[in-house]
Order: structure tokens, then sequence, then C-alpha cells
């Protein structure tokens, strides 16, 4: 009987001796990498308030009397993920098509944040941003771009106030969060939201983390660093590696009240579909949302299945929807190499019929 | 069998301790300050799982340690340094008795040896710490009313007590869910190598097998971590641990009040006012731009917004907005799901409808910062639109 793998010592010999050089190698690239930067296309603060920042990107190929675009991302990340690094970035794509785009930095809270709820996100914070540049732009309405956890948010404020954003875009956004694919919903529905925060307070970033990475325990904790010691002799793999390892491990704590709301109204309650939203007094639904919507989402995305985004088909009030589907994961729709030309072309083509 | 490095046996214990040490010295030249990267030192609740299963005895060496305290550190390699380290070492002349091992017949029996020895055995789950003393009858005498004039302090460190016992079996429950998955994942991976060996294409490189073994175990852990009594399992583990963690902030608030320090109640309840202050100053400050702006439509909007949308207006906080609401065209009767599922493209599917009417004039809200200048009042530090001049400034990059 054969045995269950092919024995060669010299072979496998030789594997780990390549191991062993490439690791030996490890010290010498990540020296001559030092400390990543990210973020490659300038910008300027334009607004804050408390620590929620506003930047517009700098744009010379801006087009005469482009709608502002902002763009809202998830709070559980760094929001430079759109932007970072040249080959890696849509807010670049953007830019090269003429839009004029503005980013959300939402901060990282701490423990005097801890009472922020989804009024103040939507209504005071993401509020706040459309109102300045409906102010600052003179005029009605801007373009929204939600980045999933963000396209949720945005979602909220669209409906609650549908004049003033005039196309919606929303990314790998989840808007049925009771899909049976979706692990992570699953989880969440046995655990007492109330009980954590009520303990922890915010809810620190490490915990959502080892959350995710448990998602997948054995490729993301186990497969992804086998294949980050291949790359150990090459310098711009490696600096590629520690930029995208900095962002998934850049977290913010996340504020007690607001995500406390946010599991309970959409992981455990599943609001978009069973109603039952409250931002503040006020009760958004998705039939509110009567503005053009376009929605991207994912093939292979495990943390935003896609037919938890499908779902926005059937529950938005608009006539003028449209969809996209990406052949991507959750995060490739963003860095991958295919990413770069086909979502900003996508987004800027749909904008520009509209 | 005894490896290079001195550890018995082929089990998870010799395939990480060298990789630990490996990463230790590896950490104190090529990484200064790494020891306090998360993980190390694992910050605010920082047991879940982490912290707890590091407490558990036989965890944190179990298949998945990957999530014990230390496992976790950016830019490391991995566990599966420390498989390659292994296998390194067997290279340098171990490796040939094993493979004459394999070789020399018998080599189903030798190969689940060999998985077994890599298993997390059912003993790795056991609590020994709660060996020892009958937990029932404990969690009894816990039980017991107390009396006399501690009896609250006594009946709150019982439950306290108690919350520790079930965060145990809890924890224990939670283990053997674990296990099994890793048993679970341990014969698909045989059952992977089993069906590669068939057609004379097994894995012939380290790296092959590594990777059989990654898909092997993901299958497992997606069947079975979906599955209710894993969801169930996590749940009532997170929630034990949590109660513990309550039990034991509330004794270290009680100290700190005994000792005239503040403590985090105290700052709480006063980040929650704030919090509650500063809501009520933006919808008022809401309320007077709506008012200077246009007097009359702003003081009938509260009873008119809901009119028109009363699932989605129930007390408009900007009354300018409700307005605006009920100008609004009402949305499409029926959503069309059918016809949406099968858009794979962008693609406009009708004109634009309930499209607000645009507003006669445009408004400024700029203004609207400085009507009540607070600490936290929103403010603009640059102009949007108005000052085409800058991006023709020098570049400035601007990190977080």
């Amino acid at each position: 009987m054969m045995p269950p793998f092919a024995i060669d010592p010299a072979q496998w010999a030789q594997e780990a001796l390549d191991f062993r050089r490439r690791l030996a190698a490890g010290p010498r690239t990540l020296r001559q990498v030092g400390d990543v930067d990210f973020g490659c296309s300038p910008k300027d603060a334009v607004y804050r308030d408390d620590k929620l920042t506003l930047y517009r990107y700098a744009n010379p190929d801006r087009r005469s009397g482009a709608v502002p675009l902002l763009i809202c991302y998830a709070l559980v990340n760094r929001p430079y993920m759109v932007d970072l690094q040249e080959n890696r970035s849509l807010v670049r794509g953007l830019l090269a098509r003429g839009e004029d785009v503005y980013l959300i930095d939402w901060g990282y809270p701490d423990h005097s944040d801890r009472y922020l709820d989804m009024e103040d996100y939507v209504e005071r914070f993401l509020g706040g941003c459309v109102d300045f540049l409906r102010a600052s732009h003179g005029v009605d309405a801007v373009n929204l771009v939600g980045i999933c956890q963000g396209g949720v948010l945005s979602l909220c404020y669209a409906a609650l106030h549908p004049d003033k954003i005039r196309n919606l875009v929303t990314t790998v956004t989840p808007v049925d969060f009771h899909t049976p694919d979706n692990l992570l919903s699953r989880w969440i529905r046995d655990i007492d939201m109330d009980l954590m925060v009520d303990t922890l307070g915010n809810v620190p970033a490490d915990q959502m983390n080892v959350c995710y990475l448990m998602l997948k325990p054995f490729r993301l904790n186990f497969q992804k660093y086998a294949g980050f010691v291949d790359t150990l002799e090459d310098a711009g793999q490696v600096e590629d590696f520690l930029r995208m390892e900095k962002w998934i491990f850049d977290s913010p704590d996340q504020a007690g009240e607001m995500l406390r709301q946010f599991v309970n109204q959409f992981y455990k309650g599943n609001g978009f579909v069973n109603g039952g939203i409250r931002v503040g007094a006020r009760a958004p639904t998705l039939a509110d949302v009567t503005m053009p919507v376009l929605n991207i989402y994912a093939l292979q995305d495990h943390l935003v299945p896609p037919d938890a985004s499908r779902a926005l088909a059937g529950l938005v009030g608009t006539r003028d929807y449209s969809e996209l589907a990406f052949k991507g994961g959750h995060i490739g729709i963003y860095v991958s190499s295919r990413a770069q030309h086909e979502v900003p072309t996508a987004i800027c083509d749909w904008l520009s019929r509209r | 069998m005894t490896t290079a490095s001195g550890a018995q046996g082929f089990g998870f214990d010799a395939w990480i301790q060298p990789f630990r040490e490996a990463m230790a010295a590896f950490q104190s030249t090529a990484w200064p300050g790494a020891g306090a990267m998360p993980g190390a030192a694992w910050p605010g609740m920082g047991a879940w799982p982490g912290q707890a299963m590091g407490q558990m005895p036989g965890m944190a060496n179990a298949a998945m340690g990957g999530f014990a305290p230390g496992m976790f550190a950016p830019g490391m390699a991995g566990p599966f340094a420390a498989m390659l380290e292994q296998l390194s070492t067997l290279a340098q002349g171990q490796w040939q008795q094993l493979a004459g091992q394999f070789a020399g017949g018998d080599a189903p029996s030798q190969w689940r040896r060999l998985l077994e020895t890599m298993a997390p055995a059912a003993g790795a789950f056991d609590l020994s710490a709660l060996r020892g003393f009958d937990a029932g009858a404990l969690r009894d005498a816990l039980s017991t009313p107390a009396i006399g004039p501690m009896r609250e302090h006594v009946e709150r460190w019982q439950k306290a007590m108690l919350a520790q016992l079930d965060y145990q079996e809890a924890a224990q429950a939670f283990s053997a869910q674990l296990g099994e998955i890793m048993k679970l994942a341990l014969s698909y991976f045989e059952r992977r190598l089993a069906a590669r060996s068939e057609p004379g294409q097994p894995p012939a490189s380290m790296r092959a097998l590594f990777d059989e073994w990654i898909e092997a175990s993901e299958q497992a852990w997606a069947e079975r971590a979906g599955g209710d009594a894993f969801a169930a399992a996590l749940g009532r583990y997170t929630n034990a641990q949590l109660r513990v963690r309550a039990a034991m902030a509330d004794e270290l608030n009680r100290m700190a009040e005994s000792l005239g320090l503040p403590t985090r109640g105290e700052v709480d309840a006063d980040h929650r006012r704030i919090a509650m202050l500063e809501r009520q100053l933006r919808r008022v400050r809401a309320e007077l731009d709506a008012l200077r702006r246009d007097p009359a439509p702003a003081q009938a909007a509260p009873v008119a917004a809901p009119k028109a949308r009363a699932a989605s207006a129930v007390v408009p906080i900007r009354p300018d907005v409700a307005v605006a609401l009920d100008a609004a065209p009402a949305p499409a009767a029926k959503p069309r799901r059918a016809k949406a599922a099968k858009k794979s493209r962008t693609e406009k599917r009708a004109p634009r409808a309930g499209k607000p009417e645009k507003r006669k004039k445009t408004e400024r809200l700029a203004a609207s910062a400085t009507v009540l200048p607070i600490v936290a009042a929103p403010r603009a530090i640059g102009t949007a639109a108005s000052k085409p001049a800058r991006d023709a400034a020098p570049r400035r990059r601007v990190g977080k």
C-alpha cells in the first residue's frame, strides 16, 4: 500500500533549508522595509467634529461642477483601506475619473465616547459631513458611498434624509443579516450584547479582531503567515504584506452604545428586513431610500455573504436600483489588481448617467 | 520518537515550542518592543477567547492554540514556522528515520499514529483545576442564603464564585467543541490524503501537505462552527466570562470607593451626561437653524412630518428635513426583488424616480457651526469647495 504522501527526504530537507534561508533573510528585509506608510493620495482636513475628521482629496483632474462624493467607511477598521498605496487605491481610481472625493475618518473612540449611539453616528457625524458639503458646495444633495458597516449607516441616513443624497452607492454592505452563511451573525445571536457593553464599556478592537480571525482560523492564523515567510526575500512583497497587516490590526475600539445598538438592531434583530430600527427617535426603513442606488458586493465575501447584500434589491424603495457582483473577497474588492479598474469604473459610469 | 529538540513525540507541543523559542529570540533582535504587541498583553477584556483559552489547562497547547496569547503577534510567521522548524531539524537526521518507518510497511498505522500524536488528545481539554473537589457540592454551598451583618457582601461573593464555576463549565464545554472540530479536521485530512494517493499524485512537498491540512481544517471548521451547538457553547462561554469580569470590576470599584478614589462607574456617569447634553444641544441647534432659515414651515413641521411617512418620521429632530420629506414622492409600492436578483452587472433599470424636488434657493448651513459655540461643536477647518486654490498648493500627506 502506498504511504499517504510521497516521501522524498531529500526534497523535504531542501524545503526546510529554503525555509530557514528565507527566515534568516527576514530581519534584513524588515530593516530594509522599515515602518510602512499608507495613504498615497494627498488630502486636506476640511471639517472636524470631536474625533471625526472629514478629508478632501486633492484632484487636479476634478470635473467642473462635480457633485461631492462622500465615502463613509466602517467603524471597525481604519478608512485608509480605500487609499492604501498607489496600486491599491479606490480613491485614486475615482480621482482619475474626475470625482471630487471626500472621506470620513471616524477616529479612535476612547472611554469618553462610550455613550455615543446610532443617532450620534448617523445624524451628528455622517449628517454633519453631508450638511457641511451641501453648504460649502452650494448643492442640495451629495453622492454617498457607504462601505460595509458604513454602508449600513449610509442606508439609514439616506432613508432619513433622501433629499440630501443624490445617489447612493453601497459596497459589501450587509442588509439581510440572517442569511444561513453568515457565520458572524450566527455566533453573535447567542452572545449577550447588553452584558458585554455593560461590562466592558467600549469593546476592545483586539476582541473584534479575534472574532474575525475565528471565521477562517486556519487560513488567517496559519496559512497566511506561511505565505509571508515565502516572501521574506522580497522587500516589495514584504512591504505590501506589512501594510495590509497594519490595516487589519489597526482597529479602533468600538463605542459601547453604538455597538450595542448596531448588534441588537441588525445582527440580532435583522432590522432592515424585520423593521424596528431606531436612530434616536426616528425609524428609518429602506422603503424610504428613494434615490438611485448602486449595490456592489463581493462573490467570495466571508464577512458579508453576497446574499446578505443582494437582499437590498427587494427592500429598497427606489426604482433605480443597480447591482455589481465583483469576483473577489471582502477586502479584494478594494485592493485586488482587478478591482482597481472595475470598481471605480463601475461607480463613475453609473454616476455619470444620473 | 524523540526529536532533535528533545521533545517527546510528534505532538503539537513539540511543534510549537521551538517556534516560540525561535520567535522570542527573533523578536528580541528584529522586533524591538514586540512584547507589547497584542497577544503578549491582551488589552481590555482580552479573554475572548485568547486569555481564557490560555488559562484553560491544555488549551494553550492544543491545536486551537492559534487563539492563545502570543499567537496573534502581527508579523510573525505563525505556527507554520514551528512545523517547518521541526521538519527542518528532522531533515537533519531524524527525518530519514521517520521515512524509514513509513517505508518499512504498515504505513497507514504509522500515519494514524502520527495524526494521533498531532491531534489534541481528549485529555488536553480536561480542566484539571476542577479535579479534587466536588463542583456540585461547592455550587450547593454557594447557593445557601447568607445571614448576618455581612450577608450582602457574602451574597455578592457567592455570586461571583458561582459565576466563576459557570465560566469553568462553559470553558470546558467550549473546549470540547473545539476538540470535536479538530478530530473532524484530522479525519478529513486523512481522507484527503487517501484520495490523493489513489490517483498516484500524493502531495509531494511539505507545503502541499500543509495546504491539505489547512483545507481539511477549514472544512471541518465551516461545518461545525456554524452549527447551533458551537454557537451555543461559544455564547455561553463568552457570557460566563463577562459575568466573571463584571463581578471582578464590581469588587474593584467598591475597593476604589472605600479608598476615596473615583470609580469607573462615576466616570461613566459623567460621560453619559455629556453625551446626552451634546445630543440635546445638537437637536436644539438644528431647530434654531431651521427657524432662522424658514420660520413658518419649521413651526409646522413637527405636526406635518408623520403624516406622509409615519413609519420613518416618528419625531422629527430636523424640522427642515421633515418638510422636505413630506414634499418627496412616495417610494415604489412594492420592491422588485426578482428582477433585481438577476442583475449581475451595472445596469440602469428605470428612469430616476422618487427624486426629491430641488429647492428653489440653496440653503447655506455653514453658519450652523457657530450658532451655539461649545467645546464639542463641529467646525469647518477648511472649505470644501470655495478654495480651489488649495489643490494647487504643495501636496501634503495626511496620516491618521
